[in-house]
């Protein structure tokens, strides 16, 4: 079945995307992309140029370039080109035509369907043209959609029940204002406002006119008459209205902007975000009044609005969001990329027309992560929060001590470092382990939630096959509070946790180094001198005895006692080596030893002798 | 498994449940389909990222380069003591550096302008040509094919006597 595609034709550019295991992706187009300016040119020689092509060429055949004809769409308007008379619906089919084959190229396959979205406030005159452009661009239009509709359903709000939501939406150059109140799948625009010559492009203007003047209050010059400059002052102009979303302020530095009589000129001008702010404030006050108008009208007080949503990419401004947020006395929603919100819900109508969203299998995640209690209280994570389930996965675990028989399983889901402060789900005992040395037998325990989100844990001796399992039902059954509040009690804790977590592992890294040393002893009895082995015997008598509270601490005896292991050991390969003939050499053991309390790839856990 | 089926279940039965499997067969297809098909674009994507995220660094290091021309043009040519041949150099490193990435500079031929590799700021209008001229005013980049940015040029178009 050819894929469907959900289309956002804007006022100054267009995006278009598509549904694929349940989640729309922006399709980026063939210059790479993910806008495609709404632009199209006729050339001298006849060819048709749409998108980032067309703009590079404007200012050389301004009146075969048609920019903004989304502002003409249901009119009579006609563009005279060559003696041949188009219609803003032929025009925009160009611009679909060239989204709908970029589509076809990125998926590999042919396009036919569409859904098409326009501004709330377009008639039916408006809504006909658009739909007559997607069939002259070759597209089987199943729908046109309103914008802020489209931008709801990209935030998933259809399925919360019923509400009233402002949509804000300022583009590149128009400003959009509409209250929807949705129920039941149901989408109805209760108002609409907006400013139809208002966007980003005004606010980089301003920060452009204020280089200008501020360098020619400097140095006299007056910059607004040079072309190349003034294609440097915007480049510089965007890219520092960009950072001051982010940054409190920018330098922007633009060396050899011009020259005179007595040498170059640089610019290096410091823009401040309340400078930027001051300078423009007048442009975030002009969205004020229309959504004010749309309250009227929908006999609504700003209290109502259950839910506003910033779209346009001009919403990243901190001085807007700071707006609206006034107004409205709760955070806008922005988490989805303000430029693609449209055309993501566009695809999303299209996925659900052509049957493709019903057929998709809706995969759930593990809202926490799981794991188990590992030597000095630590929580190894097995399966990281946000898995796709149903998963599974397994590790292989060994003793702490020697000769140890039977492994506790404790089983616990949380984010924080050590197992006392995550929630525990379940305990179980695996026994009838064969003696052996600590590290030795190897534990699987396997992990497996299924796709009903219930935990089932195993552990397994491979020496015996012996094996225990757990199963927890409702392991993951949090609302959703107490997950938001385990996962920010974990990044409330990071630091100290991070600390605690270093401490034990230091600590268990020390107490397999003491256990290296006590087994050189026995080993290397008689092959070296007593003196060295008596030093050593000391030296780990004294870790033992030591206080063991800080992180310093167990690092110097660990340091310590590695010093007196290293003294044994090289005597003992040294004595090796001179009789390298006789015996099988058993420094290869000892230096497994000396490695030993890194423990390679396996992890000791916490199980207790029964 | 049939056989058991037809002894113990009404025929209805076995209807509603041959046509949950076939739906969960197509359900199943589709998904192994999607997922294969969207191995297959991701694969091609990592290809193409690799030249994506090299083609946004090399574009964010190119106002350097563009600065490093512009001082060094500002020097006058005659000048002796070394610091011209300095800055000279740098900028050559640098050029050197982009060739080495795969980077080439995009060409003007014969006062052709291509909108797939040049962008026009400015255009000017001249009566002493035989025809338009386009000059470069900022110098373009691909990378295997791909624009980095294009051409800044100035054009210069032919105007008849007393137009």
């Amino acid at each position: 079945m050819a894929k469907v595609i959900g289309i956002d034709l804007g006022t100054t550019n267009s995006v278009v995307a598509f549904v694929e295991g349940g989640k729309p992706t922006v399709i980026p187009n063939a210059e790479g992309s993910r806008l495609t300016p709404s632009a199209v040119a006729f050339t001298q020689d006849g060819q048709i140029l749409v998108g980032e092509l067309a703009k590079r060429q404007a200012i050389l055949n301004p009146e075969r370039t048609i920019l903004s004809i989304k502002r003409h769409m249901g009119t009579n308007y006609k563009i005279r080109i060559d003696n041949k008379e188009y219609t803003p619906q032929e025009i925009s089919a160009m611009i679909l035509r060239k989204l709908k084959e970029d589509a076809e190229a990125y998926l590999g396959e042919k396009v036919e369907k569409a859904v098409i979205t326009v501004p709330a406030y377009f008639n039916d005159a408006q809504r006909q043209a658009t739909k007559e452009a997607g069939v002259i661009a070759g597209l089987d239009v199943m729908r046109i959609i309103n914008e802020p509709t489209a931008s709801s359903l990209a935030y998933g709000l259809d399925k919360e029940g019923t509400q009233t939501i402002l949509v804000y939406d300022l583009g590149g150059g128009t400003f959009d204002v509409s209250i929807l109140e949705i129920g039941e799948g149901v989408f109805e625009v209760k108002a609409t406002s907006g400013d139809t010559h208002l966007g980003g492009d005004d606010y980089d203007q301003r920060i452009i006119n204020f280089l200008v003047e501020e360098f020619k209050r400097k140095e006299g010059i007056d910059l607004s008459q040079d072309r190349m400059v003034l294609q440097r002052l915007k480049e510089a102009a965007e890219k520092a209205k960009i950072e001051l979303s982010s940054l409190m302020a920018t330098e922007i530095n633009l060396p050899f902007i011009t020259a005179t009589n007595s040498g170059p000129k640089h610019m290096n001008i410091t823009l401040t975000r309340a400078q930027f702010e001051a300078m423009t404030k007048d442009l975030t006050e002009r969205t004020r009044e229309p959504i004010y108008r749309a309250l009227s009208d929908a006999k609504l007080d700003p209290s109502r609005i259950d839910k506003v949503l910033l779209v346009g990419g001009s919403t990243r401004m901190p001085a807007v969001q700071r707006l609206v947020k006034e107004i409205f006395n709760k955070e806008p929603r922005k988490d989805i990329n303000p430029d693609e919100c449209v055309a993501l819900g566009a695809a999303i109508q299209a996925a659900v027309l052509a049957g493709e969203i019903r057929d998709v299998v809706l995969l759930d995640v593990t809202p926490l992560s799981l794991g188990i209690e590992t030597l000095g209280g630590v929580f190894t994570r097995m399966i990281e929060r946000n898995t796709t389930i149903p998963v599974s996965k397994s590790e292989i675990f060994t003793t702490a001590v020697d000769n140890q028989t039977a492994v506790e399983i404790h089983v616990l889901q949380g984010e924080r470092p050590m197992a006392a402060d995550n929630l525990s789900l379940g305990k179980f005992i695996l026994d009838g382990i064969p003696p052996a040395p600590r590290g030795v037998p190897k534990i699987q325990v396997t992990f497996d939630i299924d796709a009903n989100g219930i935990v089932h844990v195993s552990a397994k001796d491979l020496a015996t096959n012996k094996e225990q399992r757990i199963t927890v039902k409702g392991g993951t059954g949090l609302s959703k509070e107490e997950i938001d509040r385990m996962v920010k009690e974990a990044q409330a804790h990071a630091e100290e946790d991070r600390r605690k977590r270093e401490e034990i592992e230091a600590r268990n890294q020390l107490d397999g180094l003491i256990y290296t040393a006590e087994k050189l002893v026995k080993d290397a009895g008689g092959k070296v001198s007593q003196d060295l082995l008596d030093g050593l015997n000391k030296t780990i008598e004294e870790v033992k005895s030591s206080d063991k509270s800080d992180l310093d601490k167990i690092k110097e005896l660990t340091n310590k006692l590695n010093d007196a292991i290293y003294k044994v050991s090289t005597e003992l390969y040294a004595k090796a080596s001179a009789q390298q003939t006789s015996t099988e050499s058993p420094p290869e053991n000892q230096q497994q030893d000396s490695n030993g309390g890194k423990n390679e790839g396996t992890i000791d856990t916490d199980y207790k002798v029964q | 498994m049939e056989e058991e089926l037809k002894e113990n279940l009404p025929a209805e039965d076995i209807a509603m449940i041959k046509e949950q499997y076939k739906e969960l067969e197509d359900k199943f297809l589709r998904l192994a389909a999607d997922f294969d098909n969207y191995r297959k674009r991701m694969a091609r994507e990592i290809e193409e990222l690799k030249d994506v995220i090299r083609i946004e660094l090399i574009r964010s290091l190119l106002p350097l380069l563009d600065d490093i021309e512009r001082a060094f043009s500002s020097i006058p040519a005659d000048r002796d003591d070394g610091i011209r041949d300095g800055i000279e150099m740098i900028m050559k490193n640098f050029q050197d550096w982009l060739t080495s990435q795969g980077v080439k500079t995009i060409e003007i031929s014969d006062d052709i302008f291509d909108p797939k590799y040049h962008e026009v700021v400015v255009v000017e209008e001249d009566e002493n040509i035989d025809k338009d001229k386009v000059e470069e005013l900022r110098t373009g980049y691909t990378l295997n094919d791909r624009v980095i940015r294009p051409t800044m040029v100035k054009i210069i178009k032919k105007v008849k006597e007393g137009n």
